[in-house]
């Protein structure tokens, strides 16, 4: 008796194998999501969401950086907190390699270019071509501005995704990102996004015209000034291209910044201009960007603009962009009138003209010579599309004062580049000497 | 592949549990074939030293399963088959003795007291013991009594200081605050370092869940109470820790971070005994800390951060020296200002009870003990507290002679109502550390709502009064064990086990009648979770002894299978409204999270031990282990383990140094254990994770990058130690050395972005911990009037991180702290920005007597000079602290004088650093003891700000020795017939300690029980000072 205890103890036992492959029903797996429309629909979608969401975003970075870098705005809270926005905004030797406006700049836009791949590299899942234009356009528009932010504020940057991968110059990398967009341009033109790509898309950014302005943006920073002329005129300025937000995924500035006052507010009304450019009293976009002329505590200026509200959708490019886009690369293929008249066209606007309601409303300007003609383009772009996170990329293209090491407040911008993160550097050998201011 | 999330996934439990009762059944078939010839014996069992009855003592007749227990007089009587019958007493705290029956059928016993007596049996796993001679490696023990006059309801709380190698920190005051033991140092940088739990043969968890401060990030923290807390200490009979790899082989790959095995009371046999204890306790801040009240500001009286703040350039400013921020002009005119200390308004004397009956009984061939309890302790933070209800069942079946069952329920209910416990800026702490304390908190507007404080913060009176944060648990553990003597010398033992647990948090900021900062849930914010928690357990073992002259051998083998299950579903929202409590009435920023876990965990071993004239032991132990959160290829394990011991003061070439060293025994091991824990259970996997943006779905990629092939970490351990024994045993000395290497070490390091990833997962690692661990008793007086016991415990440990797979990886946290681990170091440093310092050691000064940080290279961390002698280019980093301790001690006295007790522990962990975030943030607040001696001038104005942003400046020495445990007992004489051993108690817990820290308390961790995020002050509630009266006894 007690052995056939024993024997059907060890047989019971023994019944059945243990190894089981449990899987996780709240994540999926790259091989999975990258194998229907529906994944890369998501996964497309995915990259919107890391590029505008968040403290960490490419979006708050670019636009807290740049604008900090070029004295457009300020850090408010007085001492304790925000330290690394603290750094950016006395620039030169004060930004650490461990700062994180820096280092989330420098590891979310990789990881924007690394997660497009996965969407990118799958595109003949899709069978049907409209859908196929859609992910295309998508992710080459997130690719390509994260390609040329990490071109904005670096003078190198990696390409390709890989181990330790090298780096390219940063005309290389805005290159990689106009070719990108061109060919994209290329196949949705040719085969239009269908309504099945937008019906699980998010809404708000125009694929057709989002891929033309971004190609007349990068044109003109790679001096490609009469592409950057014929894409800039396709994009159909009565139509808003826009990241959108709501009450759970928020507006990454109005959230951190400007529901509480805290962190970041524009400098004063000289929106990053030195005095002797500054806006005029009657420019009416101080009232769009600013909450009020006259702060109730002397020099708190608050801002408002495209961050209002936990659902301020933030534009991808303005109007204004592509008119002074167009005046810029007229103005440096020495066509003046043609510059003078894109540049009164945003001089001129009335804010009900524009489909953001943002105008300048000041009287036309009369011929003014080449130099002038920039500099009165460039104190618009610093106006028209003030916190835009292009600030820095035009302080440097209009060549204006730069900082130096010993003094970086003395000039208009407090950096020119930003240094390599730590983590990049600690693990990948061919990261290049730091800028040195 | 098991896709079904309803199904059972669990059959094997049940199994088991079917296979018991199948057993039972059949035994049942023996139950008429008739006893063996009677032969009754009985006696009287006391304490040598004080001739006092000892109830609880096991008889048992050697080789069966025939047994029972003492009663409350120490009597006892059992039938055994003849003469020639060999009864075998045994007791915790006492050494085994073994008598022949005889024919008088009467034998008086006394024990003898010997702490650390080779011949101790001591309980080596779930359900298999063993004397100490017989131990290759060490094993510490824990007796109820040890856990009586603790002043303490936790289990943890009541071990501190008690185990050597052990580090056991409180790392909230909070009354259902987080503790955590750590033997022999941190196993593992990816998952957690906690030893196994087995209560009774049940594997129960320890886990923390966030459930109740889910607005919480969880930033490198580890929040909420470790799930040890639902265990009453009071229901304990003895816990054995086991501290290295090669003393684990039966749990093998679940034993690389030790075990604790404990044992619950058990019923003895005779009349129904009733045994209670109840305490009040009071519970009080031990030391505050100093908030000025000198009426003094400097710049104006609203100026936010008055110490530090940035003004225009004026004849009342001057220029201070920012280091890593910008310099500044601070204000020196000083005005007039009234200040405040809050901490009268947050802490309060708090109050507490803690109550425990239990009813046992039992014959020679069942037994049960049936105990409840009541425990309720109030935290020093206003409307903080912590309850348990406990009830607890053990029931013991002798079915044949050689049939034993066993069963054990268990069930407990804990609630806790609860603060946000630091992290964040608005727990109660730091509400106050981060208000200028310039404001009459309690005052109210007209529609009897609290202000606003200064700088967009809580005003703390809001977070004590309007915030609500509950936890509630309902956890039963269950076990059925059958034990099988079929024929002489092997024992078979078959059991299977349950904790099963759900926890329910509540979470509640109600939207705030002033304007507070973002991160603050200005709206208001709610949440509700829920946890289940599953794991089932079941073990088969069998043990085969037998002898072959000179020789002994004994074999034991045995299979286990654990299994695991969490699902964590939780609903949480902002934007809530002052009516509805409920996340129900949340309105924007809608999240709902669910997460489910599954692992299991298998394996089989064998051992053998060969003994040699019980003088000498070999054991030889091979074991197998799976696991699910592996590849099949990797997932199965050989850990092997050798260990031996010599007890040298019994051969008879020791007989002439016998009188002075009594006992004198060597033992040593080497074995493996695997590192199964270390990791999640999809960890293998590259995940995406699902998520919404505008009502669509949206798929990011896990920043973190995953290796399918990643195999268990292995940890190879070398234990070395001897037991020494003088003066007729009365001094007793422990030594043990080890040195474990953890080689594929899992390492989520950092990897450069542009790999496509911020960290991957992989075997990349190598970690050491070598040590010693030293205990020492004496039992100094001895005699029926006095009794004088001390006891040492001395442990360090040395960990190191050989390798790493990056330079640093840093440990992300809310708190500042630049918290690294960092190879060639011992894990989580504190590494950041220091003070510049010349060769000789003195500071670098500019502007007169403002500090300078250290510059140079930012990519070598090499610091460079320029012309002149200053620090130039980038602030550089090095250690500037570490937080693991150089070692740990403790020192406690009993003195008894006939039925006066006294008796009293010292607990110190020594060389360790804290990074103390708060005082440097009330010293920029402005309302610290620095910021008094700034407006007093005994200090330089801009003292503060010029060192603010050296990180150097928050290390400190956290070096601490407590007064843990103080006692004073007396024994009330038995004024009335069968009320037995009452016992009135004072007790006193963490009265005083010797430090030299700025704040609360060094023993802290802002990361809770996270493993590598430690010895952070960062609003942490601080651990009380608790004063106890307890009355014990039983009828």
């Amino acid at each position: 008796m007690k052995k056939k205890i024993f024997i059907s103890l060890i047989i019971l036992w023994s019944l059945t194998s243990c190894h089981e492959e449990y899987l996780n029903p709240s994540a999926t797996t790259e091989v999975q999501s990258v194998s229907s429309v529906e994944g890369l629909i998501s996964l497309s979608n995915g990259l919107q969401s890391k590029y505008t969401i968040g403290r960490q975003s490419p979006l708050y970075n670019a636009i807290v950086g740049s604008s900090l870098s070029t004295k457009q705005l300020r850090v408010t809270s007085s001492g304790i907190g925000n330290t690394d926005e603290v750094q950016i905004e006395a620039g030169g030797n004060s930004i650490s390699t461990a700062n994180a406006v820096v280092r989330n700049l420098w590891e979310q836009n990789n990881l924007v270019k690394s997660n497009s791949d996965l969407v990118l590299n799958n595109l003949e899942v899709s069978s049907d071509l409209g859908v196929r234009s859609g992910l295309l356009g998508s992710a080459t528009i997130f690719k390509a501005l994260a390609l040329a932010n990490l071109a904005t504020f670096w003078e190198q940057a990696p390409i390709e995704v890989t181990g330790n991968a090298s780096f390219s110059t940063r005309t290389e990398v805005l290159e990689t990102a106009l070719s990108l967009l061109e060919s994209a341009q290329t196949t949705v033109t040719a085969t239009p996004v269908s309504t099945s790509f937008y019906n699980k898309a998010i809404s708000g950014v125009s694929i057709p015209n989002t891929l033309n302005a971004l190609i007349a943006r990068y044109a003109l920073m790679l001096g490609q000034y009469d592409k950057a002329i014929s894409a800039a005129a396709k994009v159909d300025l009565t139509v808003k291209s826009e990241f959108r937000f709501d009450g759970t995924n928020r507006n990454p500035i109005f959230d951190v910044a400007f529901s509480t006052e805290n962190v970041v507010q524009p400098r004063d009304l000289n929106m990053g201009l030195p005095d002797d450019l500054k806006p005029s009293t009657s420019d009416t976009r101080i009232d769009f960007y600013f909450k009020s002329r006259t702060p109730s505590t002397a020099g708190n200026y608050l801002g408002s603009g495209f961050f209002t509200a936990n659902d301020s959708s933030v534009p991808v490019y303005l109007p204004g962009e592509m008119l002074l886009i167009q005046a810029e690369a007229y103005a440096r293929n020495d066509d003046l009138s043609n510059a003078l008249t894109f540049l009164n066209r945003v001089v001129t606007k009335k804010p009900a003209d524009d489909v953001w309601n943002l105008g300048a409303d000041l009287p036309a300007l009369g011929t003014l010579t080449k130099e002038n003609l920039l500099i009165e383009i460039y104190r618009n772009r610093c106006i028209e599309l003030f916190m835009s996170g292009l600030s820095l990329e035009d302080s440097r293209r209009f060549q204006r004062t730069a900082p130096t090491v010993d003094n970086p407040a003395g000039g208009e911008r407090t950096r020119n580049f930003y240094p390599y993160p730590d983590n990049e550097r600690d693990n990948n050998t061919n990261t290049p000497a730091n800028s040195s201011i | 592949m098991k896709e079904n999330l309803l199904s059972f996934e669990e059959p094997r439990f049940f199994k088991v549990l079917l296979t018991i009762f199948v057993m039972v059944l059949c035994t049942l078939c023996f139950l008429n074939s008739g006893f063996a010839q009677e032969f009754k014996v009985q006696g009287k069992v006391t304490e040598a030293d004080t001739d006092s009855p000892l109830p609880g003592v096991n008889v048992i007749v050697k080789g069966s399963n025939t047994g029972t227990v003492t009663d409350v007089d120490g009597n006892y009587s059992l039938s055994v088959s003849g003469p020639n019958s060999v009864l075998v007493f045994t007791f915790i705290g006492f050494q085994t003795q073994e008598l022949t029956a005889g024919s008088q059928g009467t034998i008086d016993v006394k024990m003898v007291t010997d702490v650390r007596s080779l011949d101790e049996v001591v309980v080596v796993g779930s359900t298999i013991s063993s004397s100490k001679r017989q131990l290759g490696t060490t094993i510490s023990t824990v007796s109820a009594k040890d856990l009586q006059k603790t002043g303490t309801d936790n289990l943890f709380g009541s071990l501190q200081g008690k185990i050597p190698g052990a580090q056991i920190t409180q790392n909230s005051g909070d009354p259902a605050g987080g503790m955590t033991i750590r033997l022999r140092g941190i196993k593992s940088l990816s998952g957690n370092s906690d030893p196994l739990y087995v209560i009774d043969g049940v594997v129960v968890s320890n886990s923390t869940t966030n459930v109740s401060q889910r607005a919480v990030t969880s930033n490198g923290v580890s929040l909420g109470t470790n799930r040890m807390a639902d265990i009453n200490p009071n229901d304990i009979e003895s816990i054995s820790i086991l501290n290295g790899a090669s003393a684990g082989a039966i749990y093998g790959s679940r034993a690389i971070n030790g075990v604790i095995v404990i044992t619950t009371k058990k019923g003895q046999s005779g009349k129904p005994k009733l045994t209670f204890s109840t305490s009040y306790n009071v519970n009080e801040l031990r030391k505050k800390v100093p908030f000025t009240t000198y009426g003094k500001q400097f710049g104006s009286a609203t100026l936010v951060q008055h110490t530090i703040a940035n003004v225009a350039a004026s004849n009342e400013s001057i220029l201070v020296e920012g280091n890593n921020s910008p310099d500044r002009y601070l204000a020196t005119n000083v005005v007039d200002v009234t200040r405040y200390d809050y901490q009268d308004e947050i802490f309060r004397t708090a109050e507490g009870t803690d109550n425990y009956l239990s009813l046992s009984g039992g014959n020679d061939k069942s037994d049960y003990l049936v105990s409840t309890s009541f425990m309720k302790n109030e935290g020093i933070i206003k409307n903080t507290d912590f309850q348990r209800y406990g009830l607890k069942l053990r029931l013991n079946q002798k079915i044949t002679e050689w049939a034993k069952l066993s069963v054990g329920l268990s069930y407990t209910n804990s609630f806790s109502n609860e603060k946000p416990n630091g992290n964040v800026f608005y727990s109660p702490i730091n509400s106050m550390t981060i208000t200028n304390n310039t404001y009459i908190i309690s005052e109210r507007d007209v529609f009897g709502n609290l202000k606003a404080v200064d700088g967009g913060r809580a005003n703390p009176l809001s977070v004590i009064e309007d915030f609500d944060f509950t936890q509630k648990v309902n956890r039963t553990i269950t076990d059925v064990q059958l034990k099988l003597t079929p024929i002489k010398g092997l024992s078979i033992d078959v059991l299977a086990g349950l904790d099963a647990y759900t926890e329910r948090g509540q979470n509640y900021i109600p939207p705030y009648a002033y304007t507070v900062n973002s991160n603050l849930y200005p709206n208001g914010f709610a949440a509700s979770a829920v946890n289940n928690s599953f794991l089932a357990n079941s073990d088969i073992n069998a043990t085969y002894e037998k002898d072959f002259g000179d020789f002994k051998s004994i074999s034991i083998g045995g299979f286990n299978y654990q299994f695991n299950r969490n699902d964590l579903t939780s609903a949480s929202g902002e934007g809530v409204s002052r009516d509805i409590k409920s996340v129900s009435g949340a309105s924007t920023n809608l999240r709902t999270v669910y997460s489910l876990d599954r692992f299991n965990i298998y394996g089989a071993f064998l051992q053998q031990t060969i003994g040699y004239k019980n003088l000498a032991f070999l054991n030889l132990a091979g074991r197998v282990d799976g696991s699910s959160k592996f590849d099949k290829d990797e997932a199965t394990q050989f850990y092997p383990k050798i260990s031996g011991s010599v007890i040298v003061s019994d051969f008879g070439f020791w007989e002439s140094l016998r009188p002075a060293i009594n006992t004198f025994k060597i033992r040593a091991a080497l074995g493996e254990a695997g590192g199964f824990n270390a990791i999640g259970s999809y960890a293998r996997f590259n995940a995406i994770e699902a998520g919404q943006l505008l009502n669509t779905s949206t798929y990011i990629p896990s920043s973190t990058l995953a290796n399918r092939n990643i195999t268990p970490e292995r940890m190879r351990e070398l234990e070395l130690g001897t037991d020494l024994s003088f003066i007729n045993n009365r001094l007793n000395v422990g030594f043990t050395y080890y040195d474990q290497k953890i080689a594929d070490l899992l390492v989520n390091y950092v990897i450069a972005s542009s790999e496509g990833g911020t960290r991957k997962t992989d075997n990349v690692g190598e970690m050491e911990n070598k040590g010693i661990e030293i205990s020492a008793g004496a039992n100094i007086i001895s005699t029926p009037d006095w009794d004088l016991n001390v006891n040492v415990v001395y442990s360090r440990n040395r960990n190191k991180v050989t390798e790493l797979g990056s330079p640093r990886i840093q440990i992300s946290n809310d708190t500042g702290a630049p918290v690294f681990h960092i190879e060639g170091e011992a894990a989580s440093q504190f590494y950041g920005t220091y003070f510049a310092k010349n060769d000789d050691g003195s500071f670098i000064y500019t502007n007169g007597n403002q500090y300078l940080i250290e510059r140079g290279s930012a990519t070598t961390n090499v610091p460079a000079r320029d012309a002149a002698g200053l620090p130039v280019g980038d602030a550089v980093r090095k250690v500037i602290g570490d937080p693991n301790p150089d070692y740990t001690a403790s020192f406690s006295a009993n003195l008894r004088y006939k039925s006066l007790s006294f008796g009293f522990l010292l607990d110190g962990v020594q060389g360790y650093d804290v990074f103390n975030a708060d005082r440097r943030t009330r010293q920029g607040i402005g309302n610290g003891e620095y910021a008094e001696k700034e407006l007093k001038g005994e200090i330089p104005r801009g003292y503060i700000y010029n060192i603010y942003s050296i990180e150097a400046w928050r290390i400190v020495d956290g070096s601490f020795m407590k007064l843990r445990e103080v006692s004073l007992s007396y024994n009330l004489p038995n004024f009335i017939k069968g009320l037995n051993n009452f016992q009135l108690s004072l007790i006193g817990r963490n009265l005083y300690s010797w430090d030299s820290y700025e704040g609360y308390d060094p023993e802290t961790n802002a990361g809770n029980n996270s493993d590598s995020f430690r010895a952070t002050d960062f609003g942490n509630v601080p651990i009380p000072r608790t004063f106890q009266i307890k009355l014990t006894g039983n009828f």
